[in-house]
């Protein structure tokens, strides 16, 4: 999670982009892509961020999901 | 559809769904009340755990290298010694969910709770998973004292970890999915959601009334404004975001093979000191008592993203894949 706000950070300093929306696009897409849980990460950034934050916590937790369905830190939920 | 006939309303077979049903409410205001009763001892175990690292940050260390490494001795040998609470957080979480069918030890919790509080003292590492295990315990606990089935004993095992889960990130109704989607995400089902919502709601409300805050619902943390000419930008962030995961999982894959060189019982000890001392040389400690609205609030410039956040992910690949 702190990653995810990290990356978010980052990229919207270096994009020059709104810092609050690439940090849900950012913490969603990390959590759905590491721990492979779509649906509570959008749910975490729209608790997180407000109602504001719906759209890019969704694509960004379907999107890193797609990308990363097989592949997570995690062993047993390789399995 | 078959129209009701005069029989269905005879005396006897009233009596009988009158008693259908109130078993059937009874169970599920049963399970809904242990939910309440698991969420607010979830909370306290929560708050207690946060009091003592927050004591333990403001001890005033004379040597952190030689107190540091002793503590790390301590946290390790915990763990060695307790084979089921060695593991990445979610691995630990699955075997007790999967193969010991929803059961985790007293022993096994609090050896988890201590290890970890030792771990994040001296080192890093998340706390949300390791307090979801100790949580988790708490339901499993409370299901074989009070007699209860397999059905119930998840029930309460994913309540724990929703409340946990809740009152460290301050989100109850996010807290109530990851606890059911992180153990089978295929498998959703409002029996579970339900009462760990109630836990979730109530490990959130307990630790805020321990704690002092007096707010229920949290403001937002930062202000999104998000416009129809940025959705494109919104995927291209996205799909950058999934190939940066992937890369990170490799990264965290190399590690995993670099600590099985040393051995099962030496992984701790050198995953929770080089997690240290990578914190101690990039600077990155005050992330340790800071929430993730916090982290999220905080001011930073890009140097300081770039090395802190870099530093911190080689830190925390050390610490998850060292198994502490």
């Amino acid at each position: 999670m702190v990653f995810g706000v990290f990356l978010g950070k980052f990229l919207a300093a270096w994009l020059v982009l709104n810092e609050g929306m690439m940090i849900v696009v950012s913490l969603s897409a990390i959590l759905a892509t590491m721990l492979n849980i779509p649906v509570a990460a959008m749910v975490l950034c729209i608790e997180l961020f407000g109602v504001d934050a719906t759209i890019p916590a969704m694509l960004g937790s379907v999107i890193g999901y797609e990308i990363m369905k097989y592949d997570v830190i995690y062993e047993t939920l390789r399995e | 559809m078959r129209q009701a006939s005069l029989g269905d309303y005879s005396p006897l077979i009233m009596q009988e769904k009158i008693v259908e049903e109130t078993r059937m409410y009874s169970f599920l205001v049963t399970r809904l009340i242990l939910s309440l009763i698991i969420g607010c001892l979830s909370g306290a175990a929560v708050f207690a755990f946060e009091s003592m690292f927050e004591a333990a940050l403001s001890v005033p260390l004379p040597s952190f290298v030689f107190f540091g490494t002793l503590v790390t001795v301590f946290a390790a040998a915990l763990i060695v010694l307790i084979p089921e609470i060695h593991g990445t957080d979610i691995d630990v979480l699955y075997a007790a969910a999967w193969k010991k069918h929803y059961r985790i030890s007293p022993t096994n919790a609090v050896a988890k709770y201590f290890a970890t509080l030792f771990t994040v003292v001296v080192s890093y590492g998340g706390k949300v998973g390791p307090l979801m295990y100790v949580c988790a315990g708490l339901g499993t606990w409370m299901s074989r004292a009070l007699g209860l089935g397999d059905r119930d004993r998840r029930v309460l095992f994913i309540s724990g970890m929703a409340a946990a889960c809740s009152a460290l990130l301050r989100t109850p109704i996010a807290s109530a999915l990851i606890a059911s989607e992180i153990l089978d995400r295929s498998n959703i089902r409002y029996t579970y959601i339900f009462p760990a919502m109630i836990s979730a709601l109530f490990g959130f409300i307990t630790f805020n009334v321990l704690s002092g805050t007096e707010a229920v619902f949290l403001e937002p943390v930062h202000a999104v404004t998000v416009d129809i000419s940025s959705l494109w930008t919104i995927v291209a962030a996205s799909v950058l975001v999934g190939i940066v995961g992937k890369v990170l999982i490799k990264f965290f894959d190399l590690v995993g093979y670099l600590m099985e060189t040393v051995g099962t019982e030496l992984k701790p000890l050198l995953g929770i000191w080089i997690a240290a001392m990578i914190g101690l040389a990039f600077g990155f400690s005050w992330i340790k008592p800071f929430t993730i609205q916090e982290i999220i609030a905080r001011p930073m410039v890009v140097s300081e993203l770039f090395t802190q956040g870099g530093s911190y992910v080689i830190a925390i690949a050390f610490i998850v894949m060292s198994g502490a």
